[in-house]
């Protein structure tokens, strides 16, 4: 009975895949402590290099970083392994409540490594890319001498490492920037309500709800940049909606589950701070940040840039972008990771 | 966003009352006919996500089916039901060792189910007895951290 099944998944699923290596097209699950992951394989994977996407959130899911231009010469040339974090996106899982903490994700991207190297073969280089909250799990494995050593590169893209930090450089750009657009001339009664709003808050003893309060006003923020023209906007096209139509993480299933995981973590994250540990990265480093991010300001990756023991590390400031880098400023994006990972 | 599926089922009534009413106008009698039923209706299923996982579902639900003159359904219906999700391609990770689960692996979950639906019921020697378009959700428990609604529509024949 068990194999009648598997023959008729097998037909059913085998229509979408694609196991040429250069235009390889995979799902696989990485089962872990009670946890089914998918990670989406797409690209080269002829190439000698893998890199596993650390999605955003808590709550987001690897496909998203599949939207927009920025990914297309990356999967031409390499590998990309789209993850799913633990109780999120589509991962499956029996009560996970008690296991979404930091470092279980972190021992879970472990896991994710070393399957990718066992089923590709332990030669292949592994880069790992999170962005925004990926960067949290991604320090958080770096920090690690052994996870580190399972991996050639570590790109940290917006990534929030240090939230009491985050919190603090929040508040800080956030004057810096009003009084700036004031001077300009750009939407000033919105800037003077930021102003109004900033000095209530004690930037060294911000709680959880100012904390998600900085979050939140950090994205409307950057909207009103981007339509007062500061920001570039975002590279969607109506490839994006056929992505997300037909992409096999069920946007309904991932809200819902990413709700969930996102409340039990953020009580966790608003208190995590790794800057002390920085210095324990001695792989090769890129970090790429919008000089607009007030969601995760790029003091941080100037201050990561600085602490990591890495010897070969690169920090690039995205001058017309937020959070999203990857999305307002694509081929300069693009661009700087290749030439990142073609060092390595 | 959407996946197909297939849905087989029965329904077996358990309890009905049928309400007439009749009416003389110009010497023509007319009789109106509302049907109450109460069924049993258990389902078993599947729907194919083919970028990820293959959904078995099995379902038992008491159901509320109103007839009116017209031969017009409405149902309401809700019960108990299981859900078992499959998947492949599965690497099986511990602190040290991978290895590839060369079968199928999955989870299952205790899955309620609600569903409303309308349709029609024929009553002369048609091939087809009725048809159906339900709305229904079963609600995955324990699913990650939370509780999932898989919602559904149903459109269905009844022989």
């Amino acid at each position: 009975m068990k194999n009648k099944l598997l023959l008729f998944t097998s037909f059913l699923f085998m229509a979408c895949e694609s196991l040429e290596l250069e235009n390889y097209k995979q799902t696989i699950y990485v089962s872990f402590q009670g946890a089914d992951m998918p990670v989406y394989l797409h690209g080269n994977a002829s190439s000698e290099k893998i890199i596993v996407i650390i999605h955003g959130g808590p709550g987001g899911n690897g496909l998203q970083y599949r939207l927009g231009t920025w990914k297309d010469e990356l999967e031409e040339k390499y590998l990309m392994a789209y993850w799913d974090q633990r109780g999120q996106g589509m991962s499956q899982g029996k009560n996970q409540s008690d296991l979404l903490t930091v470092s279980q994700m972190s021992a879970d991207l472990d896991a994710v490594v070393r399957t990718l190297k066992s089923k590709f073969g332990q030669e292949k280089k592994i880069i790992l890319h999170g962005h925004s909250w990926g960067g949290t799990i991604g320090t958080h494995f770096m920090v690690n001498p052994a996870y580190q050593k399972n991996v050639a590169g570590w790109i940290e893209a917006d990534g929030a490492h240090d939230i009491p930090f985050l919190n603090t450089s929040a508040i800080e750009l956030f004057e810096k920037v009003a009084d700036e657009q004031i001077s300009l001339g750009n939407s000033i009664d919105y800037w003077n309500k930021i102003l109004d709003w900033v000095p209530g808050i004690d930037k060294y003893n911000i709680s959880l709800e100012e904390g998600e309060e900085i979050n939140t006003r950090g994205f409307e923020a950057e909207g009103t940049l981007a339509d007062d023209g500061v920001l570039a906007t975002s590279d969607g096209s109506l490839e994006d909606v056929k992505v997300l139509l037909f992409s096999p993480a069920n946007q309904l299933s991932s809200l819902i589950s990413g709700s969930s995981a996102n409340n039990i973590l953020t009580p966790e994250i608003e208190t995590t701070a790794l800057t002390d540990k920085l210095y324990l990265i001695e792989k090769p480093c890129l970090f790429l940040w919008g000089s607009y991010d007030f969601v995760v300001p790029k003091a941080l990756g100037e201050d990561a840039f600085q602490k990591v023991s890495s010897t070969e590390k690169e920090l690039i400031i995205f001058e017309q972008s937020g959070h999203s880098p990857m999305r307002s400023e694509p081929a300069k994006y693009t661009a700087s990771v290749v030439r990142f990972i073609e060092k390595l | 966003m959407t996946n197909p599926g297939l849905n087989f089922g029965l329904e077996y009534g358990f309890l009905e009352k049928i309400k007439t009413k009749s009416r003389t106008k110009r010497g023509t009698t007319l009789t109106k006919f509302k049907t109450k039923r109460l069924e049993l209706n258990p389902t078993i299923g599947f729907y194919l996500d083919p970028g990820g996982h293959l959904g078995i579902f099995e379902k038992a639900n008491i159901q509320y089916k109103k007839i009116n003159n017209h031969r017009r359904t409405f149902t309401v219906a809700m019960g108990i039901g299981y859900y078992h999700s499959f998947i492949r391609n599965v690497y099986d990770a511990n602190e040290t060792l991978i290895s590839e689960n060369s079968g199928i692996k999955g989870s299952g979950y205790f899955a309620p189910e609600f569903k409303v639906g309308t349709g029609r019921v024929k009553v002369k020697n048609e091939k087809f007895k009725g048809w159906y378009l339900n709305a229904s959700s079963q609600f995955l428990f324990d699913y990650n951290s939370t509780i999932l609604p898989l919602p559904a529509l149903e459109l269905g024949l009844r022989f």
